[in-house]
């Protein structure tokens, strides 16, 4: 397997804080990778420097062997990248089938954008509330109309940031299943995630980062079974 | 009906039957307006239309794309002077005044994509512009006032300070009759009401499409639209470039309207005024903002036969009316109202 996505010791410091520091990040073509790790670990920070929200103090980022670092963001969404943040950043004032026409018209030619977004309308289950002000649904509905936002880009590359926080357990698996379904079809997904349950559903590997570093890589049983990651990730000796 | 579905989407308002019968009676009705009313009220309708290009522009700017500016009228004023500067050297002949109508767009098109881009890709956002686009309105005017000296010409265009320029010969359409069409009076407010459905149908259906979908992307979250692919500083330079530009055809008409054009029209009270429209109306709406443009102009005239301050007064009142009630602006509030009355009305029916 290529390597689609990799970080060349990323760093970036707020003040004197370091949220990433000399980070070095590998995930393969076809991957689903889960980052993990306290509050603070600088996932999130790192999500940034590979979408372009930040730029880095120092490193390279480089997405499907090009050197993105000095990319503006949308150029980087253009070479297959597609990101879902943290706190949902969908239009709320538009209603829910304009978010994901506005999202899919980057791609789908104009005939076919009505049945792509009754399509995804369905996949979501949002068609029930298609013309409801995307600032009403409920938190887990506006994180899979982020989701959708995001797939509608048939992204290279899937970045989500907790995509199931605020989502029943029921919600979470559905999420889950969803992502295997597009990694079956060849998307690359990395996720940061807090819910066990949900990374040992989705992932193979996955990388602890603690303090802005890349702290332990491995499988969730080589993760669980870290003695240092425990006390790190988990709070206990 | 499939004809108008173009014309037709989330971004306006009015879709049906309804609305566009509405719309075709208007347009006959004005159309005919020089053979049902004086000639008087024909000059002041040509007068009341010509500002619709400026508050139509600024509502794709401030209402689609969520950019404030507060200075229209700076493109209002460099092309009344373009044009004023242009057709006094050119003259009237062959239809040259359309060279002067043309070359004066354009180079109000130019500056303000000089503007954008500055500023856009310079990292001037939110309330900033607002200020940089005022100073740069009242930086004109300024400059404008003090050119009174006979050094202050442009080939025999002189450019007269704080009086302004005047005696700018009008468009004139060649060929049409001997001599050219003189575009005054009823001729020249067939033009400007032509001219103005054509802009409203033609950013009706620009807010409708790919273009307007992503304005109203970045107006409602700027770093979704960025991450969608989008870059969001291209589409605000080309929002800002139009309606600079349609500033510019308001600017153009009103200097050949009135064969004149001072700096106080690139002044402080000046520049508020489109803001006040377009926020009354609507600013999110082309149609609320064309009906409380020609609305306001209309009643500010009418105050101002009793005392111009009294229209200005009334001017602020309903912005202030506008910040506090209405924020979607009061024809919206109006429009909303009545469509709930008329679905409560029809559920009391059934």
């Amino acid at each position: 397997m290529a390597t689609l996505l990799e970080t060349r010791r990323l760093t970036k410091s707020f003040g004197g804080l370091f949220a990433s520091r000399g980070v070095n990040l590998a995930v393969e073509a076809g991957e689903i990778r889960c980052l993990i790790g306290p509050n603070g670990a600088g996932k999130s920070t790192l999500f940034k420097l590979i979408s372009g929200t930040y730029r880095p103090d120092a490193g390279q980022v480089y997405f499907d062997g090009v050197d993105i670092t000095l990319f503006r963001p949308y150029r980087r969404i253009n070479q297959g990248l597609s990101i879902k943040f943290q706190v949902p950043g969908i239009f709320v004032d538009l209603s829910v089938e304009h978010n994901l026409r506005i999202a899919l018209q980057r791609l789908v030619a104009s005939a076919q954008i009505d049945d792509e977004t009754e399509k995804l309308l369905y996949f979501l289950d949002l068609a029930g509330a298609r013309q409801m002000l995307a600032g009403t649904l409920s938190h887990g509905q506006q994180q899979w109309l982020e989701i959708g936002m995001a797939i509608a880009l048939c992204p290279k590359l899937l970045l989500l940031d907790e995509p199931t926080a605020g989502m029943t357990p029921e919600e979470t698996f559905k999420t889950g299943e969803l992502l295997k379904r597009l990694n079956a079809g060849g998307m690359t997904i990395v996720v940061i995630e807090h819910d066990m349950a949900f990374v040992r559903q989705i992932a193979r590997c996955i990388t602890v980062l603690h303090f802005g570093e890349v702290f332990f890589e491995g499988t969730l049983d080589d993760v669980v079974n870290s003695k240092d990651v425990v006390r790190i990730y988990l709070g206990k000796e | 009906m499939s004809w108008l579905s173009g014309f037709n989407g989330p971004q306006t308002l009015g879709s049906g039957l309804g609305f566009w019968s509405s719309f075709a009676a208007a347009v006959v009705l004005l159309a005919a307006a020089p053979w049902l009313v004086e000639s008087y009220l024909v000059n002041n309708l040509a007068y009341f239309l010509l500002w619709t290009f400026m508050a139509l522009g600024l509502s794709v700017i401030w209402g689609h794309a969520g950019i404030l500016s507060f200075g229209q009228t700076a493109f209002f004023g460099l092309a009344g002077y373009s044009y004023g500067v242009i057709s006094i050297n050119l003259g009237d002949a062959n239809g040259l005044t359309w060279v002067a109508f043309s070359g004066a767009l354009l180079l109000t098109a130019l500056f303000a994509a000089l503007v954008a881009y500055f500023m856009f890709y310079g990292g001037v956002g939110n309330v900033f512009v607002g200020i940089v686009t005022l100073s740069i309105t009242l930086v004109m005017e300024t400059f404008m006032a003090q050119t009174a000296g006979p050094e202050w010409a442009i080939g025999s265009a002189r450019l007269n300070g704080f009086n302004g320029m005047s005696n700018m010969p009008p468009l004139t359409m060649p060929g049409i009759v001997e001599g050219g069409l003189v575009l005054e009076g009823n001729a020249l407010y067939w033009f400007v009401l032509a001219l103005a459905v054509s802009v409203y149908l033609g950013l009706r259906r620009l807010v409708n499409s790919r273009f307007g979908n992503v304005l109203v992307a970045i107006r409602e979250n700027p770093d979704r639209a960025e991450m969608l692919g989008y870059d969001v500083r291209l589409y605000q330079l080309a929002a800002f470039t139009l309606g600079g530009a349609l500033a510019g055809v308001s600017g153009v008409l009103y200097t050949t309207w009135g064969s004149y054009i001072t700096p106080s029209s690139m002044g402080l009270t000046a520049a508020a005024l489109p803001i006040i429209w377009t926020a009354a109306g609507g600013r999110k709406d082309i149609t609320t903002t064309f009906v409380a443009t020609v609305f306001l102009l209309w009643l500010s005239q009418t105050l101002a036969v009793k005392g111009a301050q009294y229209a200005l007064v009334l001017m602020g009142v309903i912005l202030l009316l506008v910040v506090l009630l209405a924020p979607d602006g009061l024809v919206l509030l109006a429009s909303r109202a009545l469509a709930r009355t008329a679905a409560e009305l029809r559920r009391r029916r059934t």
